[in-house]
Protein backbone atom coordinates (compact mmCIF):
# COMPACT_ATOMS: atom_id res chain seq x y z
CA UNK A 1 0.00 0.00 0.00
CA UNK A 2 1.21 3.65 -0.57
CA UNK A 3 0.19 7.13 0.32
CA UNK A 4 -2.66 8.70 -1.72
CA UNK A 5 -0.97 11.24 -4.23
CA UNK A 6 -3.24 11.28 -6.71
CA UNK A 7 -7.10 12.61 -7.26
CA UNK A 8 -9.62 12.20 -4.40
CA UNK A 9 -11.69 8.94 -4.66
CA UNK A 10 -14.84 11.31 -4.90
CA UNK A 11 -13.58 12.88 -8.00
CA UNK A 12 -12.42 9.73 -9.61
CA UNK A 13 -16.41 8.01 -8.97
CA UNK A 14 -17.72 11.17 -10.08
CA UNK A 15 -15.81 11.14 -13.31
CA UNK A 16 -16.32 7.50 -13.68
CA UNK A 17 -20.06 7.55 -13.45
CA UNK A 18 -20.18 10.89 -15.30
CA UNK A 19 -18.69 9.27 -18.72
CA UNK A 20 -19.82 5.50 -18.15
CA UNK A 21 -23.71 7.68 -17.73
CA UNK A 22 -22.89 9.66 -21.12
CA UNK A 23 -21.74 8.18 -23.97
CA UNK A 24 -20.97 11.69 -25.81
CA UNK A 25 -19.07 12.68 -23.57
CA UNK A 26 -16.96 9.53 -23.36
CA UNK A 27 -16.95 9.60 -27.33
CA UNK A 28 -15.70 13.03 -26.82
CA UNK A 29 -13.15 12.44 -24.40
CA UNK A 30 -11.80 9.43 -25.84
CA UNK A 31 -11.43 11.05 -29.85
CA UNK A 32 -9.41 14.18 -27.99
CA UNK A 33 -7.82 13.51 -24.80
CA UNK A 34 -6.77 16.81 -24.31
CA UNK A 35 -9.93 17.93 -25.11
CA UNK A 36 -10.99 19.43 -21.37
CA UNK A 37 -14.33 18.08 -21.74
CA UNK A 38 -14.10 17.04 -18.03
CA UNK A 39 -13.55 19.78 -15.66
CA UNK A 40 -11.22 17.54 -13.15
CA UNK A 41 -7.71 17.30 -12.67
CA UNK A 42 -8.38 13.26 -12.18
CA UNK A 43 -9.79 12.98 -16.13
CA UNK A 44 -5.96 12.96 -17.38
CA UNK A 45 -5.05 9.70 -15.51
CA UNK A 46 -7.61 7.22 -17.09
CA UNK A 47 -7.22 4.91 -19.48
CA UNK A 48 -9.98 5.87 -21.65
CA UNK A 49 -9.62 3.12 -24.19
CA UNK A 50 -10.73 0.56 -20.99
CA UNK A 51 -12.96 3.03 -19.58
CA UNK A 52 -14.71 2.91 -23.45
CA UNK A 53 -14.36 -0.71 -23.60
CA UNK A 54 -15.82 -1.52 -19.90
CA UNK A 55 -18.68 0.83 -21.53
CA UNK A 56 -19.25 -1.93 -23.93
CA UNK A 57 -19.75 -4.55 -21.58
CA UNK A 58 -22.00 -2.39 -19.68
CA UNK A 59 -24.26 -1.97 -22.66
CA UNK A 60 -24.04 -5.28 -23.38
CA UNK A 61 -25.47 -6.41 -19.99
CA UNK A 62 -28.08 -4.27 -20.98
CA UNK A 63 -29.17 -6.00 -24.41
CA UNK A 64 -29.29 -9.63 -21.90
CA UNK A 65 -33.02 -9.09 -22.75
CA UNK A 66 -32.36 -9.74 -26.50
CA UNK A 67 -30.58 -12.89 -26.47
CA UNK A 68 -32.90 -15.54 -26.61
CA UNK A 69 -34.18 -13.63 -29.95
CA UNK A 70 -30.42 -13.53 -31.22
CA UNK A 71 -28.86 -16.23 -29.47
CA UNK A 72 -25.98 -17.18 -32.01
CA UNK A 73 -25.37 -13.57 -33.18
CA UNK A 74 -24.54 -12.84 -29.59
CA UNK A 75 -22.48 -15.98 -29.02
CA UNK A 76 -20.46 -14.86 -32.75
CA UNK A 77 -20.12 -11.85 -31.36
CA UNK A 78 -18.46 -13.23 -28.32
CA UNK A 79 -16.35 -16.31 -29.61
CA UNK A 80 -15.17 -13.91 -32.39
CA UNK A 81 -13.96 -11.50 -29.44
CA UNK A 82 -16.21 -8.51 -31.05
CA UNK A 83 -18.83 -7.96 -28.36
CA UNK A 84 -16.89 -5.54 -26.31
CA UNK A 85 -15.97 -3.44 -28.73
CA UNK A 86 -19.42 -3.51 -31.07
CA UNK A 87 -21.50 -2.91 -27.37
CA UNK A 88 -18.65 0.07 -26.74
CA UNK A 89 -19.43 1.68 -30.15
CA UNK A 90 -23.34 1.18 -29.58
CA UNK A 91 -23.17 2.74 -26.57
CA UNK A 92 -24.35 6.04 -28.08
CA UNK A 93 -27.14 4.69 -30.24
CA UNK A 94 -28.40 2.66 -27.35
CA UNK A 95 -28.55 5.75 -24.75
CA UNK A 96 -30.44 7.78 -27.52
CA UNK A 97 -32.95 5.03 -27.67
CA UNK A 98 -33.11 4.59 -23.90
CA UNK A 99 -34.04 8.37 -24.49
CA UNK A 100 -36.79 7.78 -26.42
CA UNK A 101 -38.80 6.29 -23.97
CA UNK A 102 -40.29 2.62 -24.02
CA UNK A 103 -39.10 0.82 -27.37
CA UNK A 104 -40.59 -2.16 -28.27
CA UNK A 105 -38.31 -5.33 -28.63
CA UNK A 106 -38.42 -5.78 -32.25
CA UNK A 107 -37.31 -2.04 -32.31
CA UNK A 108 -34.00 -2.31 -30.48
CA UNK A 109 -33.60 -5.80 -32.61
CA UNK A 110 -33.97 -3.74 -35.84
CA UNK A 111 -31.79 -0.81 -34.46
CA UNK A 112 -29.12 -3.45 -33.27
CA UNK A 113 -29.31 -5.43 -36.75
CA UNK A 114 -28.85 -2.08 -38.39
CA UNK A 115 -25.95 -0.81 -36.48
CA UNK A 116 -24.07 -3.99 -36.48
CA UNK A 117 -24.50 -3.47 -40.39
CA UNK A 118 -22.85 -0.55 -40.61
CA UNK A 119 -19.72 -1.41 -38.05
CA UNK A 120 -19.21 -4.96 -39.78
CA UNK A 121 -16.10 -5.47 -42.04
CA UNK A 122 -17.96 -7.35 -44.69
CA UNK A 123 -14.99 -8.41 -46.44
CA UNK A 124 -14.05 -10.08 -43.41
CA UNK A 125 -15.23 -13.99 -43.77
CA UNK A 126 -16.32 -13.78 -39.84
CA UNK A 127 -18.18 -10.46 -39.86
CA UNK A 128 -20.10 -11.35 -43.01
CA UNK A 129 -21.61 -14.40 -41.51
CA UNK A 130 -22.46 -12.12 -38.34
CA UNK A 131 -24.44 -10.20 -41.09
CA UNK A 132 -26.10 -13.38 -42.69
CA UNK A 133 -26.65 -14.76 -39.03
CA UNK A 134 -28.53 -11.37 -37.39
CA UNK A 135 -30.90 -11.39 -40.55
CA UNK A 136 -31.52 -14.61 -40.02
CA UNK A 137 -32.34 -14.41 -36.41
CA UNK A 138 -33.88 -10.97 -36.33
CA UNK A 139 -36.07 -12.11 -38.87
CA UNK A 140 -37.85 -15.42 -37.09
CA UNK A 141 -37.33 -13.43 -34.18
CA UNK A 142 -40.09 -10.99 -35.81
CA UNK A 143 -42.08 -13.72 -37.33
CA UNK A 144 -42.65 -15.50 -34.26
CA UNK A 145 -43.56 -11.66 -32.58
CA UNK A 146 -46.11 -11.53 -34.97
CA UNK A 147 -47.80 -15.23 -34.64
CA UNK A 148 -48.03 -14.18 -31.27
CA UNK A 149 -49.90 -11.02 -31.92
CA UNK A 150 -51.97 -12.75 -34.80
CA UNK A 151 -53.29 -15.18 -32.51
CA UNK A 152 -56.59 -13.33 -32.52
CA UNK A 153 -56.67 -12.23 -36.00
CA UNK A 154 -56.49 -13.94 -39.38
CA UNK A 155 -53.95 -15.95 -40.29
CA UNK A 156 -52.04 -14.97 -43.54
CA UNK A 157 -52.99 -17.59 -46.65
CA UNK A 158 -56.76 -17.33 -46.16
CA UNK A 159 -56.99 -15.77 -49.72
CA UNK A 160 -55.26 -17.55 -52.63
CA UNK A 161 -57.29 -16.71 -55.67
CA UNK A 162 -55.62 -14.61 -57.88
CA UNK A 163 -55.87 -13.38 -61.54
CA UNK A 164 -53.58 -11.73 -64.07
CA UNK A 165 -55.10 -8.25 -63.00
CA UNK A 166 -54.79 -9.20 -58.97
CA UNK A 167 -51.93 -7.00 -57.93
CA UNK A 168 -50.04 -8.82 -55.02
CA UNK A 169 -48.43 -7.67 -51.21
CA UNK A 170 -46.37 -9.31 -49.33
CA UNK A 171 -47.77 -11.36 -46.50
CA UNK A 172 -47.04 -9.81 -43.27
CA UNK A 173 -43.85 -10.05 -41.93
CA UNK A 174 -42.69 -11.78 -45.22
CA UNK A 175 -39.18 -10.81 -45.71
CA UNK A 176 -36.03 -11.68 -47.92
CA UNK A 177 -32.55 -11.48 -47.51
CA UNK A 178 -29.15 -12.36 -49.94
CA UNK A 179 -27.19 -14.43 -47.98
CA UNK A 180 -23.52 -14.59 -48.24
CA UNK A 181 -24.02 -18.46 -46.76
CA UNK A 182 -26.61 -20.68 -45.92
CA UNK A 183 -27.97 -20.17 -42.09
CA UNK A 184 -28.48 -23.54 -41.63
CA UNK A 185 -24.41 -24.24 -42.40
CA UNK A 186 -23.67 -21.15 -40.22
CA UNK A 187 -25.56 -22.26 -37.76
CA UNK A 188 -24.80 -26.15 -37.75
CA UNK A 189 -20.99 -25.19 -37.54
CA UNK A 190 -21.22 -22.84 -34.63
CA UNK A 191 -23.04 -25.68 -32.89
CA UNK A 192 -20.61 -28.05 -33.35
CA UNK A 193 -17.35 -25.66 -32.85
CA UNK A 194 -16.66 -25.84 -36.16
CA UNK A 195 -14.53 -23.18 -37.88
CA UNK A 196 -16.77 -20.57 -39.45
CA UNK A 197 -13.69 -18.82 -41.05
CA UNK A 198 -13.52 -21.71 -43.74
CA UNK A 199 -17.26 -22.09 -44.10
CA UNK A 200 -16.99 -21.42 -48.35
CA UNK A 201 -19.56 -19.09 -49.57
CA UNK A 202 -22.74 -20.13 -50.61
CA UNK A 203 -24.45 -17.31 -51.80
CA UNK A 204 -28.26 -17.51 -52.03
CA UNK A 205 -31.83 -15.64 -51.50
CA UNK A 206 -33.61 -16.75 -47.91
CA UNK A 207 -37.28 -15.60 -47.76
CA UNK A 208 -38.64 -15.96 -44.47
CA UNK A 209 -42.63 -15.45 -43.22
CA UNK A 210 -45.24 -17.44 -41.11
CA UNK A 211 -46.45 -20.76 -42.44
CA UNK A 212 -50.23 -20.80 -43.49
CA UNK A 213 -51.08 -22.00 -40.28
CA UNK A 214 -49.99 -18.35 -38.69
CA UNK A 215 -47.92 -19.72 -36.08
CA UNK A 216 -45.16 -21.81 -37.54
CA UNK A 217 -42.42 -20.19 -39.35
CA UNK A 218 -40.94 -20.78 -42.52
CA UNK A 219 -37.16 -20.66 -44.33
CA UNK A 220 -36.79 -21.47 -47.97
CA UNK A 221 -34.50 -20.76 -50.75
CA UNK A 222 -36.17 -18.74 -53.16
CA UNK A 223 -34.84 -17.69 -56.85
CA UNK A 224 -34.04 -15.23 -58.52
CA UNK A 225 -37.63 -14.77 -60.07
CA UNK A 226 -39.30 -15.38 -56.60
CA UNK A 227 -37.42 -12.38 -55.58
CA UNK A 228 -38.30 -10.01 -58.05
CA UNK A 229 -41.69 -11.12 -57.19
CA UNK A 230 -41.54 -9.87 -53.69
CA UNK A 231 -40.04 -7.21 -54.49
CA UNK A 232 -42.65 -5.85 -56.92
CA UNK A 233 -45.57 -7.35 -54.89
CA UNK A 234 -46.51 -3.76 -54.15
CA UNK A 235 -49.87 -3.71 -53.25
CA UNK A 236 -50.48 -1.96 -57.04
CA UNK A 237 -48.60 -3.65 -59.26
CA UNK A 238 -50.83 -6.24 -61.18
CA UNK A 239 -49.50 -9.47 -62.69
CA UNK A 240 -49.82 -8.11 -65.84
CA UNK A 241 -47.60 -4.88 -64.88
CA UNK A 242 -44.81 -7.58 -63.74
CA UNK A 243 -44.69 -9.49 -66.42
CA UNK A 244 -44.31 -5.92 -68.88
CA UNK A 245 -41.79 -4.73 -66.53
CA UNK A 246 -39.53 -8.07 -67.16
CA UNK A 247 -40.24 -7.80 -70.80
CA UNK A 248 -39.16 -4.19 -70.75
CA UNK A 249 -35.81 -5.24 -68.90
CA UNK A 250 -34.80 -7.56 -71.38
CA UNK A 251 -36.51 -11.08 -69.63
CA UNK A 252 -38.40 -13.18 -72.14
CA UNK A 253 -41.38 -14.04 -69.93
CA UNK A 254 -44.94 -13.90 -70.62
CA UNK A 255 -47.75 -12.83 -67.98
CA UNK A 256 -48.38 -16.65 -68.44
CA UNK A 257 -45.28 -17.51 -66.70
CA UNK A 258 -45.43 -15.94 -63.66
CA UNK A 259 -48.97 -17.65 -62.80
CA UNK A 260 -47.18 -20.63 -61.21
CA UNK A 261 -44.45 -19.19 -59.16
CA UNK A 262 -46.82 -16.34 -58.06
CA UNK A 263 -49.14 -19.22 -56.83
CA UNK A 264 -46.36 -21.05 -55.29
CA UNK A 265 -45.04 -17.82 -53.27
CA UNK A 266 -48.52 -17.25 -51.73
CA UNK A 267 -49.17 -21.03 -51.16
CA UNK A 268 -45.76 -21.24 -49.27
CA UNK A 269 -46.80 -17.63 -47.38
CA UNK A 270 -44.40 -15.27 -48.96
CA UNK A 271 -47.14 -13.22 -51.04
CA UNK A 272 -50.99 -12.38 -50.64
CA UNK A 273 -53.20 -11.19 -53.63
CA UNK A 274 -55.13 -8.15 -53.12
CA UNK A 275 -58.00 -6.40 -54.98
CA UNK A 276 -57.52 -3.43 -57.38
CA UNK A 277 -60.01 -0.93 -56.25
CA UNK A 278 -60.67 0.68 -59.66
CA UNK A 279 -61.17 4.70 -58.93
CA UNK A 280 -63.28 6.93 -61.42
CA UNK B 1 -22.65 -12.76 13.38
CA UNK B 2 -23.80 -16.07 12.04
CA UNK B 3 -24.76 -16.78 8.64
CA UNK B 4 -27.09 -19.83 9.49
CA UNK B 5 -29.98 -20.71 8.56
CA UNK B 6 -32.58 -22.33 6.80
CA UNK B 7 -32.30 -26.32 6.36
CA UNK B 8 -31.16 -26.50 3.67
CA UNK B 9 -28.02 -25.02 4.16
CA UNK B 10 -27.30 -27.33 6.71
CA UNK B 11 -23.93 -28.27 4.27
CA UNK B 12 -22.88 -26.54 1.51
CA UNK B 13 -25.43 -25.64 -0.97
CA UNK B 14 -25.83 -25.49 -4.94
CA UNK B 15 -27.71 -23.30 -6.52
CA UNK B 16 -28.28 -20.99 -9.74
CA UNK B 17 -28.44 -17.14 -10.41
CA UNK B 18 -31.96 -16.35 -11.14
CA UNK B 19 -31.84 -16.26 -15.49
CA UNK B 20 -34.01 -17.57 -18.34
CA UNK B 21 -32.65 -21.24 -18.31
CA UNK B 22 -32.26 -21.40 -14.58
CA UNK B 23 -35.68 -22.18 -13.87
CA UNK B 24 -36.14 -24.55 -16.69
CA UNK B 25 -33.44 -26.41 -15.60
CA UNK B 26 -34.26 -27.30 -12.00
CA UNK B 27 -37.32 -28.23 -13.61
CA UNK B 28 -35.74 -30.77 -15.66
CA UNK B 29 -33.13 -31.93 -12.83
CA UNK B 30 -35.17 -31.89 -9.89
CA UNK B 31 -32.64 -32.57 -6.88
CA UNK B 32 -29.47 -31.45 -8.10
CA UNK B 33 -29.97 -27.86 -7.23
CA UNK B 34 -30.59 -26.50 -3.55
CA UNK B 35 -31.36 -22.50 -3.97
CA UNK B 36 -32.29 -19.68 -6.58
CA UNK B 37 -30.23 -16.54 -6.03
CA UNK B 38 -32.46 -13.54 -7.07
CA UNK B 39 -31.11 -10.01 -8.16
CA UNK B 40 -33.06 -7.25 -6.09
CA UNK B 41 -32.76 -5.14 -8.77
CA UNK B 42 -34.95 -7.62 -11.06
CA UNK B 43 -37.40 -7.98 -8.45
CA UNK B 44 -38.13 -4.53 -8.30
CA UNK B 45 -38.61 -4.41 -11.54
CA UNK B 46 -40.81 -7.59 -11.95
CA UNK B 47 -42.33 -8.17 -8.38
CA UNK B 48 -43.67 -11.76 -9.83
CA UNK B 49 -40.03 -13.40 -10.13
CA UNK B 50 -40.38 -13.76 -6.75
CA UNK B 51 -42.90 -16.79 -7.40
CA UNK B 52 -39.85 -18.52 -7.81
CA UNK B 53 -40.04 -19.53 -3.91
CA UNK B 54 -42.28 -21.60 -4.73
CA UNK B 55 -39.48 -23.67 -7.11
CA UNK B 56 -36.57 -23.41 -4.65
CA UNK B 57 -35.59 -20.99 -1.38
CA UNK B 58 -34.34 -17.63 -2.56
CA UNK B 59 -30.89 -16.06 -1.91
CA UNK B 60 -31.45 -12.11 -2.54
CA UNK B 61 -28.28 -10.67 -4.31
CA UNK B 62 -28.23 -7.20 -4.75
CA UNK B 63 -26.32 -4.00 -6.45
CA UNK B 64 -28.35 -1.01 -5.40
CA UNK B 65 -27.13 -0.16 -1.79
CA UNK B 66 -23.53 1.39 -3.58
CA UNK B 67 -21.38 0.45 -0.45
CA UNK B 68 -18.93 1.80 -1.82
CA UNK B 69 -20.19 5.13 -2.94
CA UNK B 70 -20.05 8.57 -1.26
CA UNK B 71 -23.84 9.34 -2.81
CA UNK B 72 -26.15 7.49 0.04
CA UNK B 73 -29.34 5.71 -1.79
CA UNK B 74 -32.37 6.76 -1.44
CA UNK B 75 -33.89 5.73 1.85
CA UNK B 76 -37.23 4.33 -0.11
CA UNK B 77 -34.63 2.15 -2.17
CA UNK B 78 -33.10 0.57 1.35
CA UNK B 79 -36.29 0.31 2.52
CA UNK B 80 -37.40 -2.13 -0.44
CA UNK B 81 -34.70 -4.08 -0.39
CA UNK B 82 -35.23 -4.43 3.65
CA UNK B 83 -38.97 -5.65 2.76
CA UNK B 84 -37.86 -7.93 -0.18
CA UNK B 85 -35.41 -9.54 1.71
CA UNK B 86 -37.57 -10.26 4.33
CA UNK B 87 -40.65 -11.50 2.08
CA UNK B 88 -38.42 -14.23 0.13
CA UNK B 89 -36.96 -14.98 3.75
CA UNK B 90 -33.64 -14.98 2.60
CA UNK B 91 -30.27 -15.80 4.55
CA UNK B 92 -28.06 -13.35 3.79
CA UNK B 93 -27.76 -10.16 1.63
CA UNK B 94 -24.97 -10.07 -1.06
CA UNK B 95 -23.82 -6.87 -2.40
CA UNK B 96 -21.45 -5.60 -4.37
CA UNK B 97 -17.93 -4.67 -2.90
CA UNK B 98 -18.53 -1.31 -5.73
CA UNK B 99 -20.41 1.51 -6.41
CA UNK B 100 -23.18 2.79 -8.56
CA UNK B 101 -23.72 6.22 -7.78
CA UNK B 102 -21.77 9.30 -7.44
CA UNK B 103 -21.20 13.25 -7.13
CA UNK B 104 -21.18 15.29 -10.36
CA UNK B 105 -18.33 16.10 -12.11
CA UNK B 106 -17.21 19.45 -10.55
CA UNK B 107 -18.28 22.23 -12.86
CA UNK B 108 -20.09 20.43 -14.77
CA UNK B 109 -23.75 21.18 -15.54
CA UNK B 110 -25.47 18.67 -13.93
CA UNK B 111 -25.94 19.11 -9.87
CA UNK B 112 -27.90 15.72 -9.26
CA UNK B 113 -25.81 12.68 -8.61
CA UNK B 114 -25.41 10.12 -11.31
CA UNK B 115 -26.56 6.88 -10.90
CA UNK B 116 -25.44 4.16 -13.18
CA UNK B 117 -26.94 0.78 -13.54
CA UNK B 118 -24.70 -1.55 -13.15
CA UNK B 119 -22.09 -1.66 -10.11
CA UNK B 120 -18.09 0.01 -11.13
CA UNK B 121 -14.91 -0.95 -9.02
CA UNK B 122 -14.03 2.17 -6.82
CA UNK B 123 -10.96 3.59 -6.44
CA UNK B 124 -8.50 0.92 -4.08
CA UNK B 125 -7.83 3.90 -1.40
CA UNK B 126 -7.83 3.84 2.91
CA UNK B 127 -9.99 6.89 1.74
CA UNK B 128 -12.55 3.94 0.21
CA UNK B 129 -12.32 1.54 2.86
CA UNK B 130 -13.22 3.72 4.90
CA UNK B 131 -16.51 4.86 3.36
CA UNK B 132 -16.89 0.97 2.58
CA UNK B 133 -16.94 0.89 6.47
CA UNK B 134 -18.91 3.63 7.77
CA UNK B 135 -21.86 2.44 4.59
CA UNK B 136 -21.96 -0.98 5.55
CA UNK B 137 -21.93 0.22 9.36
CA UNK B 138 -25.16 2.37 8.76
CA UNK B 139 -26.40 -0.12 6.60
CA UNK B 140 -25.85 -3.56 8.50
CA UNK B 141 -28.09 -1.78 11.07
CA UNK B 142 -31.35 -1.65 8.71
CA UNK B 143 -31.67 -5.57 7.51
CA UNK B 144 -32.53 -8.24 9.64
CA UNK B 145 -30.14 -10.67 8.06
CA UNK B 146 -26.84 -10.10 7.58
CA UNK B 147 -24.87 -8.62 4.32
CA UNK B 148 -22.10 -10.07 2.98
CA UNK B 149 -19.67 -8.46 0.61
CA UNK B 150 -18.52 -9.39 -3.02
CA UNK B 151 -15.27 -8.76 -4.87
CA UNK B 152 -15.69 -6.48 -8.21
CA UNK B 153 -13.70 -7.56 -10.95
CA UNK B 154 -11.08 -5.12 -11.60
CA UNK B 155 -10.56 -4.16 -15.25
CA UNK B 156 -8.14 -1.27 -15.61
CA UNK B 157 -6.26 1.28 -12.98
CA UNK B 158 -8.03 2.66 -10.89
CA UNK B 159 -6.58 6.43 -10.45
CA UNK B 160 -5.60 7.63 -6.91
CA UNK B 161 -5.49 4.08 -6.10
CA UNK B 162 -2.84 2.57 -3.52
CA UNK B 163 -3.07 -0.86 -3.25
CA UNK B 164 -4.48 -3.75 -4.84
CA UNK B 165 -7.96 -5.21 -4.99
CA UNK B 166 -6.71 -8.00 -2.72
CA UNK B 167 -5.41 -5.38 -0.44
CA UNK B 168 -8.62 -3.65 -0.62
CA UNK B 169 -10.93 -6.55 -0.05
CA UNK B 170 -8.98 -7.67 2.88
CA UNK B 171 -9.12 -4.70 4.70
CA UNK B 172 -12.75 -3.81 3.99
CA UNK B 173 -12.62 -7.74 5.52
CA UNK B 174 -10.86 -6.97 8.41
CA UNK B 175 -11.90 -3.51 9.79
CA UNK B 176 -15.82 -4.23 9.04
CA UNK B 177 -16.17 -7.61 10.50
CA UNK B 178 -18.46 -8.79 7.33
CA UNK B 179 -18.96 -11.79 5.68
CA UNK B 180 -17.63 -12.91 2.48
CA UNK B 181 -19.11 -13.33 -0.90
CA UNK B 182 -15.94 -14.41 -3.12
CA UNK B 183 -16.49 -14.36 -6.56
CA UNK B 184 -13.94 -16.38 -8.12
CA UNK B 185 -14.72 -15.55 -11.84
CA UNK B 186 -14.24 -11.50 -10.93
CA UNK B 187 -10.79 -12.61 -8.58
CA UNK B 188 -9.03 -14.27 -11.58
CA UNK B 189 -10.90 -11.50 -14.11
CA UNK B 190 -8.67 -9.14 -11.81
CA UNK B 191 -5.72 -11.05 -11.74
CA UNK B 192 -5.06 -11.67 -15.48
CA UNK B 193 -6.06 -7.68 -15.85
CA UNK B 194 -3.52 -6.46 -12.99
CA UNK B 195 -0.86 -9.47 -13.39
CA UNK B 196 -1.22 -10.89 -9.74
CA UNK B 197 -0.89 -14.83 -8.76
CA UNK B 198 -4.48 -15.51 -7.99
CA UNK B 199 -3.36 -18.64 -6.43
CA UNK B 200 -1.04 -17.44 -4.35
CA UNK B 201 -3.30 -14.06 -3.79
CA UNK B 202 -6.68 -15.90 -3.14
CA UNK B 203 -4.96 -17.56 -0.42
CA UNK B 204 -3.99 -13.85 1.82
CA UNK B 205 -8.09 -13.65 1.67
CA UNK B 206 -9.62 -13.98 5.21
CA UNK B 207 -11.23 -17.27 3.94
CA UNK B 208 -12.82 -18.26 7.71
CA UNK B 209 -15.35 -15.24 6.45
CA UNK B 210 -16.52 -17.51 3.47
CA UNK B 211 -20.44 -17.32 3.30
CA UNK B 212 -20.40 -17.79 -0.45
CA UNK B 213 -18.99 -18.21 -3.60
CA UNK B 214 -19.82 -17.31 -7.25
CA UNK B 215 -18.66 -18.69 -10.32
CA UNK B 216 -18.98 -17.61 -13.89
CA UNK B 217 -18.09 -17.46 -17.35
CA UNK B 218 -15.13 -15.34 -18.30
CA UNK B 219 -14.37 -13.97 -21.50
CA UNK B 220 -10.96 -11.76 -23.17
CA UNK B 221 -11.69 -9.46 -26.05
CA UNK B 222 -9.10 -6.92 -26.75
CA UNK B 223 -6.49 -7.86 -24.35
CA UNK B 224 -8.50 -7.41 -21.19
CA UNK B 225 -10.70 -10.46 -19.37
CA UNK B 226 -14.27 -10.05 -18.91
CA UNK B 227 -16.93 -11.11 -16.85
CA UNK B 228 -19.33 -13.18 -18.95
CA UNK B 229 -22.10 -15.05 -17.48
CA UNK B 230 -23.52 -16.37 -20.89
CA UNK B 231 -20.01 -18.42 -21.21
CA UNK B 232 -18.76 -21.09 -19.07
CA UNK B 233 -16.44 -21.10 -16.28
CA UNK B 234 -12.86 -22.07 -17.02
CA UNK B 235 -10.69 -24.72 -15.77
CA UNK B 236 -8.97 -21.97 -13.90
CA UNK B 237 -11.70 -20.96 -11.99
CA UNK B 238 -12.14 -24.14 -10.90
CA UNK B 239 -8.35 -24.36 -10.04
CA UNK B 240 -9.29 -22.07 -7.49
CA UNK B 241 -12.54 -22.87 -6.25
CA UNK B 242 -10.79 -26.35 -5.18
CA UNK B 243 -7.70 -24.50 -3.66
CA UNK B 244 -10.59 -22.53 -1.59
CA UNK B 245 -12.31 -25.12 -0.53
CA UNK B 246 -9.42 -26.75 1.09
CA UNK B 247 -9.37 -23.73 3.15
CA UNK B 248 -12.81 -22.78 3.82
CA UNK B 249 -16.21 -24.50 3.82
CA UNK B 250 -18.83 -21.52 2.34
CA UNK B 251 -22.52 -22.27 2.87
CA UNK B 252 -23.55 -21.61 -0.77
CA UNK B 253 -22.29 -22.14 -3.91
CA UNK B 254 -23.78 -20.02 -7.02
CA UNK B 255 -23.14 -20.86 -10.78
CA UNK B 256 -24.41 -17.32 -12.62
CA UNK B 257 -25.18 -18.11 -15.93
CA UNK B 258 -28.21 -16.15 -15.89
CA UNK B 259 -26.88 -14.05 -19.30
CA UNK B 260 -27.51 -17.39 -21.69
CA UNK B 261 -30.87 -18.02 -22.71
CA UNK B 262 -30.08 -22.14 -22.20
CA UNK B 263 -28.16 -23.75 -19.66
CA UNK B 264 -26.24 -26.86 -21.13
CA UNK B 265 -27.56 -29.70 -18.70
CA UNK B 266 -24.89 -31.81 -19.40
CA UNK B 267 -22.16 -28.94 -18.93
CA UNK B 268 -24.02 -27.25 -15.73
CA UNK B 269 -24.23 -31.27 -14.12
CA UNK B 270 -20.59 -31.70 -14.68
CA UNK B 271 -20.29 -28.71 -12.66
CA UNK B 272 -22.22 -29.36 -10.45
CA UNK B 273 -20.77 -32.69 -9.90
CA UNK B 274 -17.26 -31.33 -9.72
CA UNK B 275 -18.13 -28.78 -6.82
CA UNK B 276 -20.13 -31.84 -5.09
CA UNK B 277 -16.97 -33.71 -5.26
CA UNK B 278 -14.60 -30.83 -4.15
CA UNK B 279 -16.65 -30.56 -1.11
CA UNK B 280 -16.82 -34.08 -0.24
CA UNK B 281 -13.29 -33.55 0.43
CA UNK B 282 -13.58 -30.85 2.55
Amino acid sequence: MSEQTGPSARQVHAVLAAVLSQPTLLDLWRSSPSTQCLQCGAAADFDVSKIWRFSGLATKVRHNDLRPSLPLTFALLDSAGLSIEFFASYALRAADLRKQGRISKPARIASLAEFLYMWLDHTHAIHSILWDLVRHESSIADLRTLATARTAIAPNGSKTAFSVKSALVRSAGAVRHEMGRNPASIIKTLKEGGDLASLPPEPGVFAYCLAPDGIRTSVMVIDELAAFLMDASDGVRSVLDMAEWLQDSGVPLEVGDLLVPIADLIGRGLLQPVEISLCA
Amino acid sequence: MTYASPSYLGSTAIGLAYGPGALPFIARNPGRTDFVELPYELLNHDPGAASVRDVAPVILHCASMSIASFVRPPETTLDAISQRAVDIGTPWIGEHLAFMSADPVDGSALHEPTTLTYTVCPQLSEEVVDLVCRNLSSLRARFSMPLIVENSPQYFQIPGSTMSIVDFVIEVHRRCDIGMLLDLTHFTISSMNMGFDPKIEILRLPLDRLVEIHISGLDVQAGTAWDDHAGIATDSVFELAELVLKHSRPRAVTFEYNWAPELSDSVLLDQINCVRGMLSHV
